[in-house]
């Protein structure tokens, strides 16, 4: 029956107006990922606003084309200019651009493009595969186990966001003040609502999105006093690569497509680590590992399986726990509240088509992105990236102004918009992960109302440490916190003896 | 004979200024909204942990952004024994163009309602160009006119596209 649903779901998405949204979706990612400076978190902000008044099938469509297709096109100004387009894209350029150089720019960008195909499949077969599983493990939680999880998340994110893990529980616990702001759901108490009636139910998310991963970023480029070159390398070989040689960059794919899915399920650890993680692991099995960085294929691939796999897997967490994987899945979590629908385990029992639409979003954002990236020639990339800073700057923050506003047409959105546009600035500038921040503000009601109902019913905060599953989630998020600082605290008194 | 190099890596210097800095940030927050919120929010229940009630959880979070707060501005005093005034004055001052930047947003509210929003956002666009043109080899008119373009194309997508009432 539910293949029989998959079937269905898939046939209407691809259908004119589906198709339309995702091929849109597709170009838009290309054009943004392959903008230095020009993440994919941003570019999910920007498209944000045309997404209000879809139903929530067509948005996710749109906002998984954008997704997939960004992180693909982040390898375009690695490979080209030397600049990652998207965090995930850093490892790329090592061997990237060195091919490029040598006049290999379309083999280079061949093996991204194909890489990034396997892995966005191999990350997609792991989702579709796994949580259908956790989600049918997470039904079975009580609200102490689900404030553990939301506690445990946090302190993953604390811990594997950039920056340090103190500044990380720092934004995290902001986060969650945010997350609590607005009148109590029991008692209907106000809660740092200061006197007005537009905080009152609360600070929505989409606007704190646009802020922190829209406005943030480009008033963060704006600050930035060195420039980027823009000569693109001149091409000399115009050939795809060979399926034999594509064969031997098979196992390199997979183990790439495996370390993203696996890191990209994992909060807040996001594809910059999966990247690194996969090129370390092919340098270390590697017979000449000098090699690398020195514009070799498999340079290419590991790194590009590795992020665009990060993509199924970042959906992991966010659809089953409703726990974003990344910043790109917290806005996506803004979507589908924006809609009325909270994601997690509860989204499969009461709303199986969605889950199978994004499933098959996802499935047609990678063929698409296939399909559209292949056709594309280096010229074109060449014209997308000689795209003046002066208009997509203006472009860029017109366009986060109106979305704010257009949520629901308040004032007050805006200005909430701005605001955190400021924060994420002093946040980046002051070297303070913004996604923990995010992430409380989307967690917030989350704990306080499993913690609040689990003291109700059982009376006793032991409950906590008494059930299995939230004492071994507290424990590890202790572990997760303490553990580093003290290795850390002992080597330094080691070094200094 | 020459004193021997150190080798180990050295902590980056603005790290202690980062960390005073978001520690004082945290500790402000922190005690302004914990006076706000016991005169908002009342106080906590006396058996909190039987009946956690609508202050339990901002006040827990408060306690802990206090901590966090004194922890790093702590640990950024430690840091900053090693740093320059000059460090901290150089790292605010290449703040501008995203501080200019913000009040031009800033300004589109208040603008929309004297001139209108198509009006707003195109002055909105012409000065952000401008700012972030200002490197570019592009003269100022042309960046101006483009930017103040932009504003209007999308002043029209929303307005009469998506039939947001701007």
């Amino acid at each position: 029956m539910m293949y029989d649903l998959f079937v269905t779901i898939l046939t209407d998405l691809i259908s004119p107006y589906s198709l339309f949204l995702a091929f849109t979706g597709v170009v838009l990612g290309l054009v943004f990922g392959a903008l230095p400076g020009v993440s994919s978190t941003m570019a999910l902000a920007v498209i944000l606003p045309f997404t209000y008044g879809m139903e929530t099938p067509a948005a996710m469509t749109l906002m998984l084309a954008v997704f997939f297709s960004s992180v693909y096109a982040g390898s375009v100004s690695a490979i080209l200019l030397n600049i990652p387009g998207t965090p995930g894209a850093m490892i790329t350029l090592l061997d990237g651009h060195s091919m490029a150089r040598k006049g290999n720019a379309v083999e280079a960008m061949a093996y991204a493009l194909i890489a990034s195909i396997f892995g966005g499949f191999i990350g997609w077969g792991f989702l579709v595969m796994l949580a259908p599983m956790i989600a049918s493990y997470a039904l079975e939680f009580g609200s102490a186990e689900y404030a553990a999880v939301v506690f445990f998340g946090l302190a993953l994110v604390a811990y594997a966001s950039s920056g340090d893990t103190l500044r990380g529980l720092a934004a995290g616990t902001m986060g969650l003040i945010i997350g609590v702001v607005g009148r109590d759901q029991i008692t209907d108490v106000p809660r740092f609502t200061f006197g007005t009636a537009d905080l009152q139910g609360g600070i929505s998310i989409i606007p704190l999105a646009i802020g922190l991963f829209g406005i943030a970023e480009v008033l963060s480029l704006l600050s930035r006093t060195d420039k980027n070159a823009t000569h693109v390398p001149e091409v000399t070989a115009r050939t795809w690569p060979k399926w034999r040689a594509l064969r031997q960059e098979l196992p390199t794919a997979l183990r790439g497509s495996v370390i993203g899915t696996f890191v990209g399920a994992i909060p807040a650890a996001g594809s910059a680590i999966a990247v690194a993680l996969a090129y370390a692991c092919e340098k270390r099995m590697s017979k000449t590992p000098k090699i690398f960085g020195t514009g070799i294929p498999r340079g290419v691939v590991a790194p590009e399986a590795a992020n665009n796999a990060c993509v199924g897997g970042a959906l992991i967490p966010m659809m089953t726990l409703g726990i974003p994987g990344d910043s790109i899945t917290a806005v996506l979590i803004g979507v589908l509240l924006l809609h009325g629908l909270r994601p997690g385990p509860g989204l499969f029992e009461n709303q199986p088509e969605l889950i199978l639409t994004i499933y098959s979003a996802l499935f047609v954002a990678i063929v698409l992105t296939a399909v559209v990236a292949g056709a594309i020639g280096i010229p074109v990339y060449r014209k997308i990236l000689a795209i003046p800073q002066r208009l997509l700057t203006a472009g860029v923050l017109i366009l986060c102004l109106l979305g704010a506003y257009s949520v629901r047409n308040a004032v007050v959105d805006v200005w909430i918009a701005i605001f955190f546009g400021a924060v994420g600035l002093s946040f980046i500038r002051l070297n303070i992960p913004v996604l923990p921040l995010a992430f409380g503000a989307v967690l917030g009601p989350l704990l306080e109302e499993n913690l609040r109902r689990t003291l109700l019913i059982h009376r006793d905060m032991s409950v906590f440490f008494e059930r299995p599953i939230s004492c071994t989630l507290i424990a590890l998020s202790l572990a997760i916190l303490v553990v580093p600082a003290f290795v850390s605290m002992i080597s330094k008194v080691q070094a200094r003896r | 004979m020459s004193p021997t190099p150190n080798r180990d890596p050295q902590p980056d210097p603005h790290e202690g200024i980062h960390d005073f800095i978001a520690g004082g940030l945290c500790l402000i927050l922190s005690s302004g909204l914990a006076i706000y919120h016991t005169a908002q929010a009342g106080r906590l229940h006396e058996d909190f942990e039987r009946d956690p009630g609508p202050a339990f959880l901002p006040v827990v979070l408060l306690i802990a952004l206090g901590l966090l707060g004194a922890a790093l501005t702590i640990r950024g005093g430690l840091r900053m024994r090693h740093s320059q005034l000059s460090e901290i004055s150089a790292s605010l001052f290449s703040f501008w163009p995203a501080a200019v930047a913000i009040a031009i947003l800033g300004t589109f509210l208040p603008l929309s309602e004297l001139a209108g929003a198509a009006a707003a956002l195109s002055i909105i666009g012409a000065a952000l160009a401008l700012l972030a043109g200002r490197t570019e080899t592009a003269k100022w008119p042309v960046s101006a006119v483009s930017g103040a373009l932009v504003g209007l194309v999308l002043f029209g997508v929303f307005r009469f596209g998506l039939s947001v009432p701007l």
